[in-house]
């Protein structure tokens, strides 16, 4: 095991002179695939080689590399929402070719993910691609299109509550998904309790979640990746993009700077809400301020042709107040990035990233009463990653780190008559760093293997307070090691492997394992997420979670474009957290002693059969999952529906092109209720009634359904500078009044009878929204 | 801090609630039994009753015949079922804890024919001392009368306590919904100054001050098991906010079935002893 780093770090020094000299007689052909509209490059874009079963798939910058045989060759490029370009090219050595692909002009209604033929050529499993046209098309809540709630229709994908930006991936909870907008890791991604997602769409260009087949060079959760990348702005001309909707409008302005070598992004959006509420008669919410909005900038740079820069943040921010209390959270990022391509066939990349998550509560009850507390995380990394391409051959390493800053909270009463004492919890430091190393080769033809490992050390870092170690979760000793020392490590290896098989040229046959730890989670037993959600990390008392996870699939174009996939899984998690019954987490100094730990299994089968082009496109999906947890100290030590389980789930999403100027789109999504502890029974103690409840999560909520349209107008003519659409849309058309909880209550004058009340948070909700771009 | 007060008008106002039918499992009966002993000599009651379906509109059969006794040492004192009471039980003769005892409760009932023995062990706290008590119109909470307390807290390593009203004799906080329940990190210091332990809201009949009105302050220094008992059972009794909540799990108790063994039914409720002080004040509205 001592050995591993140093094997990694060897890889990755040696990298770019990594191959062996025979390998290197084939010329590789390499370039850029970009979108000719917009100049933005295209992650995901397909590349495949007429007569032979190669191909290659453009990684986030819209990269692509491939080695081939000396001669002619017919290449197609492809992307979803463009037409496919056929190029012909004579190798005889390393040849440059970057590709521009033209959308397809009048679809105002594609919603597709991948190409199906691609999706059979990719050798990954579990891997989905939202482009934001794709996401655009989806009916969404209040006419607000929303990356994460279109990553909520996937197949294996569940909300975690009603409305909620949270969401659970093949079980697991909803701090177990990686969420990163440009290598910045986003550690709240909610809106207005979850009804609205941080990400702008339209400042979005690639929407990648990875649902287990994780690259070796991401880690750090159980479940999924969400990689996110922001969009270039168009260094060609001045454009703008906007909506007006109901509760939200938005505004995107790109430009280029310096020439066309530079281009400026940005992106706001403000929903005004607490506009309307200024007018309400009640004179509580007339004082009320309940709003979000956001910025995303990005500034791109090419010194050359061989260079790219760029630095893209984000920040937004949440506020809810009256005038006895208020709230505020806020999420910042921002990323800078360096591209230099050293060769056709060697690129590497450098990102250095910082992300803040905040949040500040405050009530105002008086002098003695007055009180506020304030949590948050910072981090703070870097990441270098080296892709170096070689005949049937493309190696990957790199070394990423970040350094964590936990702020568990700050507050209390305020003034000298506050009833209540101020109190600091201390903040946490802890550094995350790792070495990776991926090989992709074909050994034989028609099969694809893709190789590596992750090398991982988490460090907890002394900061003046005693460490306290606990024996039965409770306090027995403690030291105080030297300010800024290493004073605890975890090391783990994490190997990941994906091997894909093509049957011929319609169908393959794929399969993957990955080992993933996760060294930080939420402190939070709600199984919806809240905004005021504790991180908290691994220490000497919390160990990691670890987890295995083997997939195995089949693809098959069943037409031209139509395919189908089937896709089962198992994942068994060790050191899975959970919480004692009765946990207190808020303000929770000693949140140690609240937690226990113990194995999480979850296995289903995914499929999925959809349709990427012409008039009707769409996909409908069914999945049946079940995932299960024990703990020791939970449930009497029995096993447990997890917060997740939900055994039957079924999404349909469908757009039909009308005409050209009209689209209508739907979707319909089933899913079994989940997980919930109703009472069995009650007590009398003195005059109040109390419940007597059974195991854990034995019964469940009443079934999930709702039907989603929306459809839309192309307003503008063809050719005219600015073009328009109205988006009008319907959430939830039939009105299911689907719980967001239920809680058992007593008659007011009469406690001895009891009831059962749902909460529900939507009925119909029609929106209209105004959709333009010049 | 409440940070429910602060988020769900936020979510109310697109939240719409209905009641619904939900068809719940039923556990096997629980055996409750509930019941403490205060520094205040008396009869004080333990009650003995199983639990019912959820949606069960009878009240809870109680338990007859069951053999109740307290002991401190080699001292053990007697219970017997209230006459007009059923499932209730009083000691022969009046009794009262002393701070720092260790009191055990045993009860044996029939069930089915066979005994089952129950047992539960408290330490009282050590006591507080409560000066005098002050009413006056509060300046935060509109309406309200606020009682303060003047006085000293034990010297316990940790302290829980209870805050109890009364008005002219009347029991105005007998739910578990009502208790005022604090620790340690309310009180800065050792000495009560003016601290805030109940509030009387004016504009609900029930709490309404008439002048002259007798208002009694009670104080019980809990141990810290019932503490946790108490606030567990107030928070399922006043219902839970499901953001900032868990899975709802069974209030804790200190109730052990002694024998049958192989008995797995359920047990709940739970047995104290703890010191209670209370003051009063007359209440004088200000001109």
């Amino acid at each position: 095991m001592k050995q591993t780093p140093r094997l990694l770090l060897a890889l990755l020094l040696l990298l770019p002179r990594a191959l062996p000299a025979g390998e290197q007689r084939l010329p590789v052909i390499s370039g850029i695939i970009t979108s000719s509209d917009t100049g933005q490059p295209l992650p995901g874009a397909n590349l495949s080689v007429t007569g032979t079963r190669r191909g290659t798939v453009a990684n986030a910058d819209g990269h692509y590399a491939i080695t081939l045989p000396r001669g002619k060759h017919l290449l197609l490029f492809s992307h979803v929402g463009h037409a496919t370009r056929e190029v012909t090219v004579d190798l005889a050595d390393d040849k440059k070719l970057n590709i521009a692909l033209v959308p397809r002009a009048g679809k105002i209604g594609e919603i597709t993910v991948t190409s199906a033929t691609s999706r059979v050529a990719r050798q990954e499993t579990g891997v989905e691609r939202l482009p934001p046209r794709a996401i655009k098309r989806v009916p969404a809540l209040l006419g607000e299109v929303d990356v994460i709630k279109a990553i909520q229709l996937l197949p294996g994908v569940q909300p975690t509550s009603e409305g909620s930006s949270g969401f659970s991936v093949r079980g697991g909870s909803h701090d177990q998904n990686l969420i990163l907008l440009d290598d910045a890791t986003v550690y709240n991604a909610s809106h207005l309790m979850g009804f609205f997602s941080v990400f702008n769409n339209d400042a979005i260009k690639d929407v990648t979640l990875y649902k287990g087949d994780i690259p070796a060079s991401f880690g750090g959760r159980l479940s999924s990746l969400l990689d996110i990348r922001s969009r270039e702005g168009d260094a060609s001309r001045f454009s703008a993009t906007g909506g007006i909707g109901l509760i939200s409008s938005r505004l995107t302005v790109e430009t280029p700077i310096a020439g066309e070598r530079a281009s400026l992004l940005l992106s706001g959006r403000r929903t005004y809400a607490d506009i309307f509420l200024a007018f309400s008669g009640d004179d509580d919410l007339r004082g009320t301020a309940l709003y979000f909005h956001d910025v995303n900038a990005r500034v791109d740079y090419r010194p050359g042709k061989d260079d790219h820069l760029y630095i893209a943040a984000y920040t937004g921010k949440d506020r809810f107040a009256n005038k006895n209390a208020g709230m505020t959270f806020s999420n910042r990022t921002l990323a800078a990035r360096w591209d230099h391509r050293f060769s056709p066939r060697t690129i590497a990349g450098v990102t250095i990233f910082t992300s803040a998550y905040n949040y500040y509560l405050k009530s105002d009850l008086g002098e003695q009463l007055a009180q506020d507390w304030a949590s948050g995380i910072t981090d703070t990394g870097l990441k270098i990653d080296i892709a170096r391409h070689a005949t049937r051959l493309t190696l990957k390493a790199g070394y990423n780190a970040t350094y964590h800053r936990f702020h568990p909270g700050e507050g209390g009463g305020i003034g000298d008559d506050a009833l209540f004492d101020r109190v600091k919890h201390p903040t946490l430091l802890a550094l995350e760093h790792a070495l990776h190393a991926a090989v992709e080769f074909s050994p034989v033809e028609n099969l694809s293997v893709k190789a590596g490992a992750r090398y991982t050390l988490f460090h907890d870092i002394a900061n003046g307070e005693e460490i306290t170690y606990l024996r039965d979760y409770l306090p027995d000793h403690s030291t105080r090691p030297p300010r800024g020392t290493l004073y605890h490590t975890y090391r783990h290896l994490e190997p990941r492997l994906g091997i894909a098989y093509r049957l011929d040229d319609n169908s393959a046959l794929k399969a993957s394992y990955a080992r993933a730890v996760q060294h930080v989670q939420v402190a939070s037993n709600s199984t919806s997420g809240s905004p005021l959600d504790i991180w908290f990390h691994a220490t000497p008392n919390v160990k990691p979670q670890r987890g295995d996870q083997i997939a195995a699939g089949y693809t098959r174009a069943l037409a031209r474009d139509v395919d189908l996939s089937v896709e089962v899984y198992y994942r068994h998690a060790r050191d899975v957290i959970d919480f004692k019954d009765h946990a207190t987490l808020l303000g929770n100094a000693d949140l140690e002693q609240e937690i226990r730990a113990g194995t999480a299994r979850a296995a289903g089968i995914e499929c999925m059969i959809r349709r990427d082009a012409g008039r009707l496109t769409g996909w409908a999906s069914y999945t049946y999952a079940r995932s299960r947890r024990q703990v020791r100290e939970i449930n009497d030590g029995k096993p447990y529906r997890s917060p997740n389980d939900k055994p039957h789930a079924v999404t349909i999403v469908a757009s039909l092109e009308i005409s050209p100027r009209w689209n209508a789109s739907a979707n319909w999504v089933y899913a079994t209720g989940h997980p919930v502890t109703y009472p069995s029974g009650r007590f009398l103690v003195g005059e109040t009634y109390l419940p007597l409840y059974p195991g854990r999560n034995e019964s469940r909520f009443p079934d999930y359904h709702r039907l989603d349209l929306s459809v839309t107008r192309l307003l503008s003519r063809p050719g005219a500078r600015l073009k328009s659409e109205i988006n009008l849309s319907l959430y939830n058309a039939y009105g299911r009044k689907n719980p967001w909880t239920i809680v058992f209550r007593q008659e007011e004058d009469r406690p001895d009878i009891s009831y059962a009340e749902q909460l529900y948070l939507f009925s119909v909700v029609p929106s209209i929204t105004w959709n333009f771009t010049f | 801090m409440n940070t429910a007060r602060l988020l769900l008008p936020a979510l109310l106002l697109a939240a719409c609630t209905a009641r619904v039918d939900i068809r719940l499992d039923e556990s096997a009966p629980a055996i409750v039994i509930h019941g403490y002993i205060t520094t205040d000599t008396a009869r004080h009651p333990v009650t003995i009753s199983r639990s019912t379906a959820y949606f069960a509109v009878t009240p809870p059969p109680p338990v007859r015949g069951a053999t109740v006794t307290i002991s401190r040492g080699h001292d053990t004192f007697p219970f017997v079922e209230d006459d007009t009471l059923p499932g209730t039980y009083r000691p022969v003769t009046p009794i009262a804890c002393t701070p720092g005892a260790t009191y055990t409760l045993a009860v044996t009932v029939s069930e089915n024919g066979t005994p089952a023995t129950y047992t539960a062990s408290s330490t009282a706290p050590l006591d507080s001392e409560i000066d005098s008590i002050e009413l006056r119109p509060s300046t935060v909470f509109k309406n309200s009368v606020e009682v303060l307390g003047h006085g000293t807290l034990p010297d316990n390593e940790k302290n829980f306590l209870s805050f109890h009203l009364y008005r002219d004799g009347l029991h105005l906080t007998s739910r578990l919904e009502d208790l005022f329940i604090v620790d340690d990190s309310y009180f800065k210091q050792k000495e009560m100054h003016g601290v805030l332990c109940q509030l009387l809201d004016q504009e609900t009949p029930a709490t309404t001050l008439s002048p002259g009105d007798v208002v009694t302050l009670r104080v019980d220094v809990l141990p810290e098991d019932y503490a946790r008992f108490l606030q567990q059972a107030r928070q399922q009794a006043r219902g839970s906010n499901p953001i900032f909540s868990g899975p709802p799990a069974n209030i804790s108790t200190n109730i052990t079935r002694v024998s049958p063994a192989a008995d797995t039914s359920p047990v709940a409720g739970f047995f104290a002893a703890f010191p209670t002080r209370k003051k009063s004040a007359v209440y004088a509205p200000l001109p």
